[in-house]
């Protein structure tokens, strides 16, 4: 696959890395921990948020966005360390 | 050019007993967007070096457009989990530090599992850079090496 055989633009998240927070507040730990999440491209909002994937898709849908337009990521619960995937 | 990242600080809530005086847990994890045939979807991943793979959750399959009926297949297992069957699809990545953007073809499995992040193992990512992580400074380099395909 080849990007010229692509009808659509990916979005850009040079903007999203430049803004995105490099230490989670513990704050949003707390709110979010344990939750699949949707940041918005300039990485300023939560958008949605579910308990899967899927649920977070539906949100987001729901509300009459486009998953493509989030940055879709998973807010670790405090005190979980990680290991390996499972 | 080399691609920067520093690790993210997700807070413990606690010290953490084997990092002596700290509460934030670094951690290697890089948005990175998943190109198939119909759509794009910018995702989390974990930079991971003991994956043989770079796998997504089946989901996102289905968001981008890729089909996986009759897509080769291979078993895998994490730790301390059943084996499940990763499905295999050759998809476009890009990956963007703020600075530099690079976008490349490559085959990546889907898993039936909850992921709550990508994994960008060895195949399909890792193969592709001189990875430097550098515990001090809780960063990590992606320098392209020769093999790797993209732009």
């Amino acid at each position: 696959m080849t990007a010229k055989n692509r009808s659509f633009i990916a979005p850009d998240l040079g903007e999203f890395v430049r803004n995105q927070p490099r230490v989670i507040p513990l704050e949003l730990a707390q709110k979010y921990g344990g939750k699949h999440v949707a940041w918005s491209l300039k990485a300023d909002e939560i958008l949605a948020f579910g308990d899967s994937l899927e649920e977070l898709i539906e949100e987001l849908k729901n509300r009459g966005l486009e998953p493509s337009q989030a940055v879709l990521d998973y807010i670790d619960p405090p005190e979980q360390a990680w290991l390996g995937w499972s | 050019m080399v691609l920067k990242f520093p690790y993210r600080l997700a807070p413990a809530g606690q010290i953490i007993p084997s990092l002596p005086g700290r509460t934030v847990r670094p951690r290697p994890v890089v948005p990175i967007t998943l190109i198939g045939p119909h759509g794009a979807q910018p995702f989390y991943g974990t930079l991971d070096t003991g994956a043989d793979d770079t796998v997504f959750p089946e989901t996102f399959a289905a968001l981008v457009g890729v089909d996986l009926s009759g897509a080769p297949s291979c078993s895998a297992q994490g730790v301390g989990a059943p084996a499940v069957t990763l499905r295999y699809a050759e998809v476009v990545l890009q990956l963007s530090d703020g600075r530099d953007r690079r976008q490349w073809t490559s085959w990546v499995a889907f898993a039936p599992l909850k992921l709550p992040r990508a994994l960008l193992g060895f195949a399909g990512f890792l193969q592709f850079f001189t990875a430097t992580f550098s515990g001090d400074v809780e960063e990590v380099e992606l320098e392209p090496n020769h093999l790797y395909p993209g732009i």
